[in-house]
């Protein structure tokens, strides 16, 4: 007790430097070395965007990122989109920040609910997030794991349209064929279309909806109960104002004086970092400036596993099958059946017991008689 | 005769010669009696509103006739698209205006759009349908004939910044042949004065390319012809519907309140609601009526009457009557009619005998399957009712051995008597089984089993004292003997 004591009060005074250097272990530093391992590595974010042409998501990830990352984009006309098909286009930009290297890819799902039928058009995004998992899959499962690329995507802004009351049919049918495999964060585009009154009710509704339909959308993580106050109603406020109401602009204003970034309007000027005007800077701070990280390992941990899992299962189904079939990963054959066949070994043996109590009982009647 | 009269006529028939008047004979109050007898009749307007849910439909109108027009929310989720007319008595000084808007409910939400224009354009036909149906009746009331007509659309387009959307074109294309179509950009509160600019070039250029009749403001009255000029040029107009008030200034307008400013809806800068409200109202709305009567509804008049057979004039120039015409084919309609009804008859008549048959044959079938059941029950019964004489018989033989045996007994030693009785219940155990076997009346066996368990063995002590009938048929071992 006293000896610990004393240990507390040496490291607190750092006079007896050599006897210090012996009681330091120095795994504090820990923090430090990730940090410049991290930096000397560089990072990556895949960022997926979707939601109907016009609703603005050019100009927000721009906005974002500050970057022009649709320099020559062809828009097509109302004629070209009664049929269109959706496409997956990529956009990949190296940003550097105070030496932190970003690699930055931007998902764009031009043609997403554009077409007069749009039944299974969100089918192309699933094929491709499954596309990325199965390439990972693979490289994971490979013998030179050097150098694998992560071209999951961590993340998918999905934008719904404030011109109507709440979520669509074409909103709700993405959003559940995705979220078990992408964290989606949802968005009201075009927010300076509401006053504040109705902005608050089409968040509400939304959320309801989203409740109502069992969407799974990305949930902010817990912030532990040791962080301080501020921290803490930041977070609050965070989870609050989600679904996000954006708005975004290229364009910089002059406004009282100052060039922001808004839309210039005969009635007054928006300003899309003004926390009262939009929830730009909210959105992007949990995208970039907090929970990148957080994105990323959910994505890892959750949507990953949950594919990786299925897909085991998946091949050896068929290995049972078929046995001469080839398969890439080594697989050890599962020392347990799967659910199904599990269920149907407990219904037969319930059966057999109730046959065999059946059998015993006549057996008695017959004595008896 | 009459055609020869109609002939005189027709040629002596002149130019109208042109005279001045000497003093004022007072026909020019002609339009203002006019005037009158309308505004005692009462103006009806019929307005169809298609666009989004919650694109601005119902705010606009309540904005645009200064009222509130008791709507509720649509919800998303509508299966398909249906019309919802509402109709309203409004009156304006002395001027009694009967309003009916219909709403495309459900519009734009579905996944698969590809068939939501049908009932807008069901709906539309539907009331020249009524219409015209009014005009061909005999006793006919036009004048008091509640006109359901659309009189003008209002499609309402979403305020992307980039184009139409490809339903917009789709159901607009199908549309503009039916009835004046006026298209608006809704929520325009969210373009800003450069990027509508852009918008309204593209939609017009688009609505040009792909051969979109819309409507057009009248610009042969000299009256109106300037200021609807100049309108045709704002086309689209892109409004902004608001019911609240707003102090600006020191006057309550109706405005949007943003937290960075205040939108209102009657200044010219902010949106094009004040020239929206002047030409739709306050300077075409007679003009749209006349539109819809003398174009779009004579199209399908026209189209209508030529599907049913009727023609203009026939071959040899002579005009058809239409009453002619109407009766030949009623005519023809009926004998249609009467053919299908003997066709149907017939086809009745057919099925009920071949129903007929097919229950007379299974019945016949029913009785041949009871017959031979009847019959198998009786074999077997006759079967049964020997055994049962055989088995009394055996009874009988094996009673008199008995008694041979115990008399028997009753004088030699007890150990040689064993098989003979074993072997007769060995039979007996057979038959019983046999008995059990043929299925039959069960009471039998049972009575057999019973007369088996109620005969005393009356054996001495080497026949082991056993409880149950059954174990006693069962343990009991045979040998050969003698019978």
């Amino acid at each position: 007790m006293s000896t610990g004591l004393r240990y507390k009060s040496k490291l607190a005074t750092p006079e007896d430097k050599q006897d210090i250097d012996k009681q330091y272990v120095g795994f504090a530093t820990l923090p430090s070395q990730v940090h410049r391992k991290s930096v000397k590595k560089g990072f990556d974010f895949t960022l997926m965007v979707a939601g109907e042409s016009g609703l603005g998501k050019s100009t927000l990830v721009h906005s974002l990122f500050l970057t022009d990352l649709y320099k020559e984009r062809k828009l097509l006309s109302a004629e070209e989109r009664i049929s269109q098909t959706v496409e997956i286009l990529k956009h990949t930009v190296d940003i550097e920040e105070k030496g932190v290297k970003l690699k930055l890819t931007i998902v764009d799902t031009p043609g997403f609910g554009d077409a007069v039928n749009n039944s299974e058009c969100w089918k192309p995004i699933t094929d491709y997030v499954d596309q990325q998992f199965e390439q990972y899959f693979r490289d994971e499962s490979g013998l030179n794991r050097k150098n694998i690329q992560d071209n999951r995507v961590h993340c998918c802004l999905y934008f719904i349209s404030p011109f109507g009351h709440g979520l669509r049919p074409v909103d709700v049918g993405f959003m559940k064929a995705l979220h078990e495999k992408v964290n989606i964060v949802p968005l009201i585009a075009k927010a300076d279309c509401l006053v504040p009154g109705e902005i608050r009710k089409l968040k509400e509704r939304i959320r309801e909806e989203i409740d109502k339909f069992g969407i799974h959308v990305y949930q902010f993580p817990e912030c532990d109960s040791d962080e301080d106050e501020d921290f803490k109603q930041q977070d609050r406020e965070l989870k609050e104002s989600a679904p996000f109401a954006v708005i975004g602009s290229n364009t910089v204003v002059e406004a009282k004086g100052q060039r922001v970034r808004g839309r210039l309007y005969p009635w007054g000027i928006v300003e899309v970092e003004n926390q009262a005007h939009c929830d730009f800077v909210k959105l992007r701070n949990m995208l970039i400036r907090t929970h990148m990280h957080d994105l990323k390992d959910v994505t890892c941990d959750v949507h990953y596993e949950n594919y990786r899992a299925h897909c085991i299962q998946q091949m050896t189904s068929k290995l049972t099958q078929d046995s001469r079939m080839e398969s890439p990963i080594p697989i050890l054959p599962l020392p347990t059946p799967d659910a199904e066949t599990e269920k149907l070994i407990r219904m037969k043996d319930e059966e057999l017991r109730r046959m065999q109590e059946m059998l015993q009982k006549m057996k008695q009647q017959m004595q008896d008689q | 005769m009459a055609a020869t009269d109609l002939e005189r006529f027709s040629n002596a028939e002149p130019e109208p010669r042109s005279l001045s008047l000497g003093g004022h004979v007072g026909f020019d109050s002609l339009p203002d009696q006019l005037v009158s007898k309308s505004v005692t009749q009462g103006f009806s307007f019929n307005i169809l509103c298609v666009g989004e849910t919650g694109i601005g439909k119902s705010t606009l109108m309540n904005t645009l006739f200064n009222t509130t027009f008791e709507t509720e929310e649509a919800s998303h989720h509508e299966e398909c698209v249906r019309l919802w007319p509402q109709t309203y008595d409004l009156q304006e000084s002395n001027v009694q205006l009967k309003l009916t808007i219909v709403d495309a409910v459900g519009f734009g939400d579905q996944i698969n759009k590809d068939e939501s224009y049908r009932p807008i354009v069901d709906y539309i036909d539907a009331q020249f349908e009524n219409y015209l149906q009014e005009e061909l009746k005999i006793r006919r009331s036009l004048f008091d004939y509640h006109d359901t007509r659309i009189h003008v659309c209002l499609y309402f387009i979403t305020p992307t910044g980039h184009s139409l959307k490809s339903l917009d074109l789709v159901t607009m294309k199908k549309l503009d042949s039916k009835v004046n179509i006026i298209p608006i950009i809704a929520k325009a509160d969210t373009i800003s004065k450069s990027e509508l600019h852009k918008f309204k070039i593209k939609i017009m250029g688009e609505l040009v390319s792909n051969g979109v009749q819309i409507y057009q403001f009248p610009t042969d009255d000299e009256a109106v012809a300037e200021i609807n000029a100049v309108m045709n040029a704002h086309l689209p107009f892109a409004v902004v519907g608001s019911t609240e008030e707003v102090k600006v200034g020191n006057k309550l307008v109706r405005a949007r309140q943003y937290p960075w400013g205040v939108v209102q809806v009657e200044n010219e800068n902010h949106c094009d609601f004040v020239k929206l409200r002047e030409m739709l109202i306050r300077v075409n709305m007679e003009d749209l009526r006349e539109q819809t009567h003398s174009r779009h509804y004579e199209l399908y008049r026209r189209c209508k009457l030529e599907e049913m057979g009727f023609q203009d004039s026939d071959g040899d120039s002579q005009p058809f009557s239409l009453q002619e015409t109407y009766e030949a084919k009623r005519k023809e309609f009926l004998s249609e009619l009467q053919r299908k009804e003997e066709e149907m008859r017939q086809m009745f008549v057919h099925k009920v005998k071949e129903t007929e048959l097919e229950l007379k044959e299974k019945e016949r079938e029913l009785h041949e399957k009871f017959e031979h059941l009847k019959r198998v029950h009786q074999e077997e019964k006759r079967k049964v009712e020997e055994k049962r004489r055989e088995l009394e018989e055996e009874t009988n033989a094996f009673n008199r051995r008995k008694a041979a045996v115990e008399a028997l007994q009753s004088q030699a030693l007890p150990a040689t008597s064993q098989q003979p009785l074993r072997k007769d219940k060995d039979k007996k155990n057979r038959s019983d089984i046999g008995v059990q076997q043929s299925g039959m009346s069960l009471s039998n066996s049972k009575v057999m089993m019973t007369k088996a368990s109620v005969e005393p063995l009356n054996c001495s002590s080497w026949w082991p004292a056993i409880q149950c009938c059954s174990c006693l048929v069962r343990d009991a071992t045979w040998r050969e003997g003698f019978l």
